[in-house]
């Protein structure tokens, strides 16, 4: 699909959908690329299963394409997205668990599996982030998985900025008490 | 990303190891296979491409069939329902954000209002079972996820 010499990734979102508007095929190939990877991963986190991440993926960018022509964005795109990805890839978990004949259950958050650390130590992180009350988890993995500025996080959850705040610190407290991560902050 | 923001504090950071570890346990996308790529680029031209207000009728909340039913529906409860039976179909009552769209939105916003506890309009009662609760909240994703793949 992508084509380098076709695309303009300097461009901002918001250029971009003006240009979608005004039915830019390019401008659409600039934005998935851009934001692709990331809708899967927060499609993955949540689903925890491959196939289901990609159809949330496609799902979401489907939803995002038949916002056009007309659609004006009052937010980052990746805060537009959030919901979007986040209601999709639960409702695509709660499918997939009815249709699962032994009634098993997803995980609540899943990690991707292919990091580089080793697999107690994953387990261990998995552990102390799985334990955080899930606005707490929700918060710590957009800001630090996600890279996402704490504006972004406001929009995307629909929270004030000081709800955000709040829950991050929260979340930063029980990493710091917790065993297993408390030594990086010992460092 | 966007760590020079004023409102990204110091005191809400962790440490750099830490950080990493999370990016790399949480942070990074599943193989995205380069058919999905070339079939999402396809839909892109093809509903890019309409004529603006062909393209505007194919984004109306309820497809043509769906409207059709609805009228039958409509037509019928004037005809049959008992008198003073004011019950609106709630999935109409559904678009909760006022976009003039019934989607993943109003459905989101469904679950944070049920999420915090707040007064949800009897309409939306969409089981029938007398209680707007969660059950409602999984029929509205599913009819939104339903029409969104009809659209799509």
């Amino acid at each position: 699909m992508p084509t380098e010499a076709s695309t303009d990734e300097t461009r901002s979102d918001e250029e971009l959908i003006a240009l979608l508007n005004q039915g830019d095929s390019e401008a659409f190939e600039i934005v998935y690329r851009r934001h692709r990877d990331w809708v899967a991963t927060v499609a993955l986190r949540i689903t925890g299963d491959h196939a289901l991440a990609l159809d949330v993926l496609q799902e979401t960018f489907l939803y995002f394409l038949r916002k056009f022509p007309g659609f004006t964005l009052r937010c980052q795109l990746r805060s537009f997205l959030y919901p979007a990805v986040r209601n999709l890839a639960i409702a695509a978990r709660r499918q997939a668990a009815r249709l699962q004949s032994d009634g098993g259950t997803f995980p609540e958050i899943a990690g991707s599996g292919h990091d580089n650390a080793s697999a107690p130590d994953r387990i261990q992180l998995n552990r102390v982030v799985a334990a955080l009350p899930e606005g707490q988890r929700e918060v710590l993995l957009l800001r630090f998985a996600d890279e996402l500025s704490l504006q972004e996080i406001a929009e995307a959850l629909d929270v004030p900025l000081g709800t955000v705040k709040s829950r991050l610190h929260n979340a930063l407290g029980a990493l710091r008490e917790a065993p297993e991560t408390k030594k990086f902050f010992d460092e | 990303m966007n760590d020079t923001e004023p409102n990204n504090e110091p005191s809400l950071e962790l440490p750099p190891a830490l950080a990493r570890r999370l990016k790399d346990a949480y942070g990074r996308p599943p193989v995205i296979p380069a058919e999905l790529d070339a079939q999402l680029q396809g839909e892109a031209c093809e509903h890019l491409r309409r004529p603006q207000s062909t393209a505007s009728k194919r984004l109306l909340p309820f497809p043509r069939w769906l409207a059709a039913a609805a009228a039958l529906v409509a037509a019928a409860v004037v005809t049959w329902a008992p008198v003073g039976s004011g019950r609106k179909d709630g999935f109409q009552q559904a678009d909760l954000n006022g976009d003039g769209q019934i989607d993943v939105l109003d459905s989101y916003q469904f679950a944070r209002r049920l999420q915090h506890g707040d007064k949800l309009e009897p309409s939306l009662d969409l089981n029938g079972d007398g209680v707007v609760d969660a059950k409602d909240l999984e029929i509205l994703t599913a009819r939104v996820v339903q029409l969104g793949k009809q659209k799509g």
